[in-house]
């Protein structure tokens, strides 16, 4: 099968570099194996939160330069600023085309989101009920926080939530508070209701009558000028219309916190870019892995002709161009042997590191990024990989494949993934004048 | 050999499947394909005390395995603890379930009296009864029966297959034998068309799918020796393709056989093919058949087991391949018949429910047709739809032009 | 200094090991009233650090007979007393191509010397049994091995000793011994985790501290030399054989594989380690190949088997030879420090394995309540642990939840009973593992949990293939439930147990254990920003915060 391009990997990466190939009218499909990390996700969009050094950043914007001259090797500091603010304004319109509205602060700050360990973490975009703390906490409006517990609901817990907000000192004056709230349509169930997670609650509320029960309770607890922090239990599948119509119910201000997984936050992200890339004729191919490629020679450089998958067995899949957007660990982007790392499809070069004992921080929740956060495709500056040291011109590489950040530690996760996934696309068609 | 004894160990506990099982979605009393799949077969090995009789809720329609990340079986892990530890109680349910997996006996013994078996099975009266005797559910309409069957249709009438230069064997399956020999003929029509003759297997047995999933592991696993044998005898003989026109009876032939019934077919599996791969194949290397426009809109039904092989890009592009047809490809969803799950009583709004998106996108699109791999589907989708579904082959076959 | 509580009491037993608790429900089946002190939790030590296998005793047939005879009088004990904690799943002791057959006759002749039943099995018969046993096996013998519970043995010592008025002081450490002469009379302590200081007078003081009984030794000014020899284990994800699988030959590293619980376990290495080093034990990656490689040999099967953990523990080797002779005893070793130093009031029990705590306790006791005059007679080996005295409907009902299923395996059926029964006490928190609301509920309030690593313990909560990533929080969440701890607490509960976790992950961070970490990373760091948690709450940690501007 023939295609213009092809993407390994149907993450944030995978559909921002698929919607781009079919926004500019190749013919585009999307390996998947499996879904993708998009479900443990907050759903928010995280651009640049702390240096690789651990300084925190509170505007992405105003520090970007410097932050591309002193870390050279960021994927950043390769796409350039242009380029990154260019793909997040593209992705923030196409995920409102999708029925997601996304926001940022008006001068460009990041702002923080409550965890539902009661935690503040930074992120720069997000979803219509995510309440933005400012990132410079002092000048916060909160007057009154409640902490909604819902009753019987293991993955989300108030309690920790609220002492845990209490304890910040920017929230020492405000009134933070535990309510308890019981959803009607957990009784008469003949599965254990303290057993269902978050994806099952939701489908209880998408009914119309559960949710105005809900709303009817919701009122009784809280009032407008209050953060009401919810957990994430509500539109699931059908983006944010349950929640929009809860809000519309209660009017009051909603924040909505992840919880356990699975994360309706995340999901929603991915069914919204999975949905688009299909009604504009893209091809998913899902659940489906890539087991190898052709390459062949192409000067001093290299090219990659066809790869093959688990399901079309020996029927090569050919295209001009492919990204590789296949994550990480989890998403099998790297696989992990007793005492090497490597990228399984291809064997591209990694900035590997040799000892196993090296790979990770002696503590789990380290002041220090555990370095195989950090292993990834060594790439030239147009996000073309290595093997064996040579390029190969027509795959470019993106998103968690990619070396020389750690998106957790620094914060820059979906950040990297929008802009790489993006600024790849763009390399790919200036280049595919040479590669067609 | 047989996948799912060890996959269950790759889970990592991520709950994506949870979130894309139909039967979850539908029906709360289901602890859903974590629990049923990699957690539970974890436990079963310490005690079968953890066996679980939820596990028959499943409708084995994979997408769970599409879903996860890690690539677990996570369907194949609960149908082979289905098959190894589901008790069987002898009520008027089993009864039923032995009429429903029994699609090629009540084939054989029906399409003689077609015209007088259907006009029962119609009937209210009728069923009412089976409604409430064996659990059929009532609003059900039982599969109609043809008037003779493909194969001996096909022994009578088909022209010489041996004038073309190349043969393929065809697995026509239960339904094209005893429900639909229109799409059997269809098919000959095409692969004529195409210079390509069709060859019968010397024999076949149901596939077993149905089998599977009321918990007849034993029969299906003979009957997967049978076919398996056939196959190879089909191909140690002509070295031809088998082809299949149902994506259920071909992802069974391939992948439940090893996966789940633990039969081997090595042998063949390579050579065992869903039709439209075969034909885009053969379509982008200039062999297509002569086609005329078809100026119509059709939605496309992507089958559970079409999905999880992997394959529904095939169809999707054949039918893009046909001048004049608009196609929109709907969202991947079950539609909950699930073969005979949705016939029966216990199962019936559970079945409903899982397809109701589907069927209200469907009598929204202003579509001329629905097409769809899959008998079943085609069956839950005319059902509760009312818009005419056809298999892709029929409407290649549309298009033809001589 | 605030005010400083004082305990008066006949017995103090120092260390909640399998010895320590054993003769805690001793002395008090005797009547004898006792007090146990541990510096962490019970079996928290060697206890918990081992293959987990009830011995026939065959393994030491041969180089052993006293050892092996212990053995399977021990076993026979815990089978009728300990059922809860036992599983007798029998044992087979395989001949591979590379060992010497002939071994086979010699020890199948010195294990019916001491009493243990062998039945010879056919290569075939043998696959038969254990389909997983490496193929290649030229013979082999069944013995009647079994896996043993350490955690569930040690707190349902615990929980009967309790039940006759005994005291447990666990993650509390003896600072100096109170002396009367030359006799000691008790022990100055403190509690580590509230800082809290006490003291416990005692007629009679027992040292059944295991390795860090050569410590406790010179808080009497008294020398024992010990010589700790660490050994290795790997975790494995799932149950992999259903019989305990040892080599007939000579015993040696990594030639054990038990099917212990939902896992299976393979062990071990031995290396003799400095004393110094006995409190920072790591499992190096040379241990984990060499675990790899010999276990495969067992079971060819575990090459592929995804490991979830590494561990290790340190054997209590004792030299009894007084000097540096080094003759050094892997059998039990009873001191009483009133003959051999002159020195009254104390009494170490030290060596010995898992598979004879009961009768370590037994001799002990018997020393000890000599002593105090109490002639009453040992009956732990007559009377059934809690947990174990029930034992008739062990067919669970079809319609029993499978955590109440799962409870009542480790529990017992009776103590399931005092579950909340309502759908929130069935429902599950661990789904690896079914570990319940109301077993956990029962753990915090009737086992002395303080923490999810003591919860770990009593229910196997965060034992399975995920390695806590989804009960964790959940779990933690119930210590403000049940436990009286603040959400704040209760966070911090959180990140001590996946640190904890994450001690017997590193060594094997490779393949899917690293897939597992990763997820569990990006939930608890990327999702839920756990890491803050324990700088909250320090004032000064917005002074630390440095901003990276222009």
């Amino acid at each position: 099968m023939k295609f213009d391009s092809i993407i390994i990997g149907g993450g944030i990466a995978g559909y921002t570099a698929g919607l781009r190939c079919l926004e500019a009218g190749l013919k585009t499909a999307i390996i998947s194996n499996g879904q993708s990390a998009l479900h443990f996700s907050s759903g928010s969009i995280d651009l640049l939160s702390h240096t690789p050094t651990g300084k925190i950043i509170r505007n992405p914007e105003a520090v970007f330069e410097k932050f591309a001259r002193e870390f050279p090797e960021h994927p950043y500091s390769k796409v350039g600023k242009e380029i990154v603010f260019e793909s997040l304004d593209w992705y923030k319109k196409i995920l409102a085309s999708a029925g997601i509205p996304l926001t940022h602060q008006e001068n460009g700050d990041n702002h923080f989101r409550i965890t539902p360990l009661g935690t503040l973490k930074s992120t720069w975009m997000s979803q219509p009920y995510i309440y933005q703390l400012p990132v410079r906490l002092e000048e916060h409006q909160v007057q009154r926080i409640i902490v909604v517990q819902i009753d019987n609901f293991r993955d989300f817990n108030s309690k920790m939530v609220s002492d845990n907000l209490s304890q910040i000192p920017e929230f020492k004056d405000i009134k933070i508070k535990n309510v308890s709230v019981s959803i009607d349509g957990f009784s008469g169930l003949k599965r254990n209701p303290c057993e269902l997670r978050s994806i099952d609650i939701a489908r209880i509320l998408s009914d119309d009558h559960e949710i105005s029960l809900f709303a009817e309770k919701l009122k009784k607890i809280a009032s407008p000028d209050d953060i009401l922090i919810l957990p994430a239990i509500t539109g699931n599948g059908d983006g944010l219309a349950v929640l929009n119509k809860l809000h519309q119910l209660t009017g009051l201000t909603i924040h909505e916190v992840p919880t356990m997984p699975p994360s309706l936050l995340g999901i929603r992200l991915e069914e919204a870019m999975s949905r688009l890339f299909i009604n504009n004729g893209g091809a998913l191919l899902k659940g489906d892995q890539v087991t190898k490629g052709d390459m062949a020679e192409d000067g001093d450089t290299l090219r990659l002709k066809s790869i093959y998958t688990r399901n079309f067995k020996e029927m090569p899949l050919t295209a001009a161009n492919f990204i590789l957007a296949s994550g990480s660990f989890f998403s099998k982007g790297f696989k992990a042997h007793y005492n090497q790392i490597k990228e399984p499809v291809f064997d591209l070069d990694l900035n590997t590191i040799e000892e196993r004992k090296s790979w990770h921080q002696e503590q789990f929740f380290s002041q220090k990024s555990h370095p195989f956060l950090s292993i990834g495709i060594k790439t030239n500056t147009a996000f073309n990989p290595m093997h064996k040291g040579v390029v190969v011109n027509n795959l470019f590489c993106t998103g968690s494949s990619l070396a020389g950040y750690d998106p957790i530690a620094q914060g820059c996760g979906s950040g990297v993934a929008i802009s790489t996934g993006y600024y790849s696309v763009n390399q790919m068609l200036n280049n595919s004048g040479v590669n067609r | 050999m047989n996948i799912a004894q060890n996959s269950f160990e790759k889970c990592i506990k991520c709950t994506i499947c949870t979130v894309y099982c139909p039967v979850a979605k539908a029906n709360p009393h289901y602890p859903g394909p974590k629990e049923c799949g990699p957690d539970g077969a974890r436990l079963r090995i310490k005690s079968l005390d953890y066996y679980d009789q939820a596990l028959k809720l499943c409708t084995n329609c994979k997408r769970c395995e599409t879903a996860c990340p890690s690539n677990v079986n996570v369907g194949d892990i609960i149908a082979v603890a289905r098959g190894k530890f589901e008790k069987k109680v002898i009520n008027p349910k089993l009864m039923r379930d032995f009429i429903l997996s029994r699609t090629d006996l009540f084939g054989t013994l029906s399409t003689p009296f077609a015209p007088v078996v259907n006009k029962i099975t119609d009937s209210q009266i009728i069923k009412t009864v089976m409604h409430k005797t064996i659990g059929i559910d009532k609003h059900k309409a039982l599969p109609k029966y043809s008037q003779g069957t493909f194969r001996n249709w096909f022994k009578k009438n088909a022209p010489d297959q041996e004038q073309y230069p190349r043969q393929i064997s065809y697995f026509h399956g239960c339904y094209v034998n005893y429900n639909d020999p229109d799409l059997g003929k269809d098919l000959l029509k095409v692969l004529n068309a195409m210079n390509i003759g069709l060859k019968l297997l010397n024999k076949e047995k149901c596939c077993g799918v149905p089998l599977i999933a009321n918990g007849f592991h034993d029969k299906a696993r003979k009957n997967a020796h049978f076919n398996v044998k056939n196959m190879t005898e089909a191909v140690e003989k002509f070295n031809t393709p088998i082809l299949s026109t149902s994506s259920t009876c071909s992802f069974t032939l391939k992948q439940e056989y090893p996966h789940v019934l633990d039969v081997d077919n090595s042998q063949v599996v390579d050579k065992i093919e869903y039709i439209t791969s075969f034909l885009l194949r053969e379509f982008m290397n200039g062999n297509a058949p002569k086609l005329k426009e078809i100026n119509k809109t059709i939605v496309y039904h992507t089958p559970c087991h079409l999905e999880r092989s992997g394959l529904a890009i095939f169809t999707i592009e054949l039918l893009r391949a046909v001048p004049g047809l608009k196609v929109i490809v709907l969202d991947s969803e079950c539609c909950g018949l699930a073969g005979t799950y949705g016939f029966k009583k216990e199962n019936y709004d559970v079945s409903m429910k899982i397809g109701k998106h589907l069927f209200e996108t469907i009598k929204n699109s202003d579509a001329d047709y629905a097409i769809t791999d899959c008998e079943t589907c085609k069956w839950q989708i005319e059902e509760n739809t009312n818009l005419k579904t056809i298999h892709p082959i029929n409407l290649i076959a549309q298009g033809l032009t001589a | 200094m605030g005010h400083i509580s004082r305990y008066e009491t006949e017995v103090l037993i120092i260390g909640g090991g399998a010895t320590g608790t054993s003769i805690m429900r001793d002395c008090a089946l005797r009547g004898i009233k006792c007090m146990l002190l541990d510096k962490n939790d019970i079996a928290s030590g060697t206890t918990g650090r081992n293959h987990g296998l009830l011995h026939s005793g065959a393994r030491y047939a041969v180089t052993d007979s006293e050892s092996a005879h212990e053995c399977i009088q021990e076993n026979k004990i815990l089978k009728k007393i300990a059922s809860h904690c036992v599983d007798k799943t029998d044992g087979l002791f395989i001949t591979l191509p590379e060992d010497d057959l002939s071994f086979q006759s010699t020890f199948i002749h010195a294990c019916s010397s001491v009493g243990i039943d062998t039945q010879k099995l056919t290569p075939e018969e043998a696959l038969k049994l254990e389909p997983n046993v490496n193929p290649s096996l030229l013979g082999a013998v069944k013995v009647p091995d079994g896996t043993l519970d350490p955690f569930r043995l040690c707190a349902s010592n615990v929980l009967d000793a309790k039940k006759y008025g005994a005291q447990i002081f666990t993650y509390s450490v003896v600072q100096s011994f109170i002396r009367a002469g030359e006799r000691i009379i008790g022990a100055s302590c403190l509690n580590v985790r509230t800082n809290e200081k006490f003291e416990i007078f005692a007629h009679e003081v027992i040292n059944a501290a295991g390795i860090w009984g050569k410590n406790i030794c010179q808080y009497a000014d008294l020398d024992v030399q010990m010589f700790p020899a660490k050994g290795s284990l790997l975790v494995l994800e799932h149950r992999i054989n259903e019989l305990v699988i040892n080599r007939c030959r000579k015993p040696a590293d990594a030639d054990i594989l038990v099917p212990g619980d939902s896992i299976s376990l393979i062990g071990t290495t031995s290396e003799e380690i400095d004393y110094s080093e006995i409190d920072s034990l790591r499992v190096t990656d040379q241990e984990v190949n060499i675990l790899i490689a010999e276990g495969a040999k067992l079971a060819p099967i575990l090459e592929k088997t995804r490991i979830l953990r590494a561990y290790a523990g340190v054997r209590p080797l004792v030299d009894v030879s007084g000097g540096n002779g080094r003759n050094i005893s892997r059998g039990i070793v009873l001191l009483d420090h009133a003959q051999r130093d002159g020195l009254t009031g104390l009494t170490s029990i030290l060596g010995g394995k898992l598979m004879t705590c009961r009768l370590m306790a037994e001799m002990t006791t018997d020393v000890v309540a000599k002593k105090l005059g109490n002639n009453s007679p040992c009956t732990t080996h007559l009377q059934p642990l809690p947990g174990s005295v029930e034992t008739a409907d062990k067919q669970p009902q079809k319609k029993t939840a499978l955590t109440s299923k799962a409870a009542a395996y480790r529990h017992g059926e009776k103590a399931v009973q005092l579950f909340d029964q309502s759908a929130k006490g069935k429902s599950i928190v661990c789904e690896c593992e079914m570990v319940s609301v109301g077993e956990i509920e029962y753990a915090i309030k009737k086992l002395d949990v303080t923490n999810l690593v003591d919860l770990r313990r009593r229910t196997r909560l965060g034992m399975g293939s995920c390695q806590g990533e989804l009960c964790t929080y959940r779990a933690s969440g119930l210590f403000c439930e049940y436990g009286q701890c603040s959400g704040h607490d209760s966070s911090k509960l959180l990140i001590h147990f996946l640190e904890e976790r994450w001690k017997g992950i590193k060594p094997v961070l490779f393949d899917d254990a690293l897939r597992e970490a990763e997820f569990t990373y990006w939930i608890y760091e990327g999702l839920f920003g756990a890491a803050d948690v324990t700088l909250l709450g320090t004032a000064q940690n917005d002074e630390k915060k440095e901003y990276y501007e222009i």
